[in-house]
């Protein structure tokens, strides 16, 4: 199997991954933060260590700002609906993936101004384009650190110094990026970011994650208990405990643990290294193959391993199909859940085949899918 | 000859009680951390820091420096709690 599929999830995970997932059921299988004996009080250990790790990983100095999820859509979620009321202001990019349009446009129907800023033909979101869309109400501007269609990476830093300069909150969604292009929250001028646990994290599905600055105060999405305050009618105060109420995917988070290890031990940046040296050798090859149209940003200093495209004259799904059928690669094709993305690169009808590269990927990945493509490409044009 | 008896350092959250003991371990200060009883009286279902009674001063400037709220300070002895301001 050639798996390009990482936009979507990342697979196979690094053995460590499922070892200590299996480790956490079958040896520390205690709830954390409830009970007090031995096995919920080493399962909560290792709670606290994803903790610290996802703080190191983003430069957090406090690991009790971050706080678990299931995903960066609940992450998401949380924060737009944590954060706006009716009579602010929100400002979003037409990059947005429908984790993101969704909740602003059901919050616009309770009273909440949103506004588009329209980014370039590449994709790409720049500063000017936000700023155009401030209005005195402004509270949060809602950016994607890169595109989960076409790869394009934005200037957030750039634009995290236009919220900070005007005291307007700054929310990132980084399911494309975390593990896999390096993050500052302090350098990048972020108050909170939404991230998925199994992507570039590498952990397993049905983890995710919400970095929340000090500064803030979410109204939490759900309510219950917490293993704190339980003789309050109201959830506490202070984090992650506000935002936790449940039970924690403890197995799930076993091994998001090990992925963020992992990444740790490899370092992000060389991640993001090895995955340019392979997204730049796979533009390369697919510009060479007659009747494919590559979308988003041509230099891969300025976008992820995400790469969008259509063979002339095929429908995208079913060349997915036929590379999974008849190539055994693993891709995805359509819409992906980013309708405003589509609309904005003019392929909102027709979609897009995306492969998706990742820590993992090899340049037999890269060779193989070219290799693919060419043969799909000749076989619609004879 | 009796060892000193033990302290209790109770906490609102699990999560504040790992923030403070791994801070102090990284200063080298081990301590454990247990459920607090209930009869502490300190409000919901709380955890501790159990420590030596010359350890509390240095947890109670960790968990300043670390801006996290201490409920309550108790010496553990087999006769039950005492409360230390």
């Amino acid at each position: 199997m050639t798996y390009l599929d990482h936009a979507a999830t990342s697979w196979p995970k690094p053995p460590a991954v499922t070892a200590a997932m299996c480790a956490m059921i079958e040896q520390a299988g205690g709830n954390p933060g409830r009970s007090g004996h031995r096995l919920a009080m080493r399962a909560s250990e290792t709670v606290y260590a994803c903790r610290e790790n996802l703080a190191k990983i983003f430069g957090v100095r406090d690991p009790l700002r971050i706080c678990f999820t299931s995903n960066a859509t609940e992450s998401l979620n949380l924060a737009i609906h944590g954060l706006l009321k009716p009579g602010d202001h929100a400002v979003f990019s037409s990059m947005e993936h429908n984790s993101v349009w969704r909740p602003l446009r059901e919050l616009e129907r309770r009273g909440v101004g949103i506004s588009m800023a329209s980014a370039g033909p590449d994709g790409i979101v720049q500063p000017d384009s936000v700023v155009n869309q401030l209005r005195p109400e402004t509270k949060l501007i809602v950016l994607l650190h890169a595109s989960n269609v076409n790869g394009a990476l934005n200037p957030t830093a750039d634009i995290g110094c236009v919220a900070r300069e005007r005291n307007i909150r700054f929310l990132v969604d980084a399911a494309q990026t975390a593990g896999a292009v390096p993050i500052d929250v302090e350098a990048m001028q972020i108050d909170i970011l939404a991230f998925p646990g199994h992507k570039g994290l590498l952990g397993p599905q049905g983890t995710g994650g919400l970095y929340v600055h000090e500064s803030i105060r979410l109204e939490p999405l759900k309510q219950g208990g917490t293993g704190s305050d339980s003789e309050s009618s109201r959830q506490p105060e202070f984090a992650p405990d506000r935002y936790e109420s449940g039970t924690l995917n403890t197995p799930g988070i076993a091994g998001l643990n090990e992925g963020v290890k992992f990444l740790l031990e490899r370092g992000v940046e060389e991640v993001q290294r090895h995955e340019r040296t392979l997204t730049g050798r796979l533009l390369a090859g697919l510009a060479e193959i007659p009747m494919v149209q590559v979308y988003g940003p041509r230099d891969s200093h300025h976008r992820t391993g995400v790469i969008s495209f259509n063979v002339d004259g095929c429908d995208p799904v079913l060349v997915a199909d036929e590379l999974d059928r008849d190539f055994d690669i693993a891709c995805r094709a359509g819409l992906h859940c980013a309708y405003l993305a589509h609309r904005t690169q003019g392929t909102e009808k027709t979609g897009t085949v995306r492969f998706s590269l990742g820590a993992l990927s090899t340049e037999r990945d890269v060779d193989v899918a070219l290799a693919a493509v060419r043969t799909l490409a000749q076989k619609g044009r004879s | 000859m009796s060892l000193p008896a033990p302290c209790l350092v109770v906490y609102a959250s699990l999560n504040q009680v790992h923030r403070v003991k791994r801070h102090l371990y990284q200063g080298g200060v081990f301590v454990d951390m247990v459920r607090a009883p209930q009869c502490l009286g300190v409000r919901g279902c709380s955890f501790a820091l159990r420590c030596e009674a010359a350890l509390v001063p240095e947890i109670r400037r960790a968990s300043q420096e670390l801006a996290i709220e201490i409920r309550g300070v108790f010496t553990e002895s087999p006769d039950g709690y005492g409360a230390i301001q």
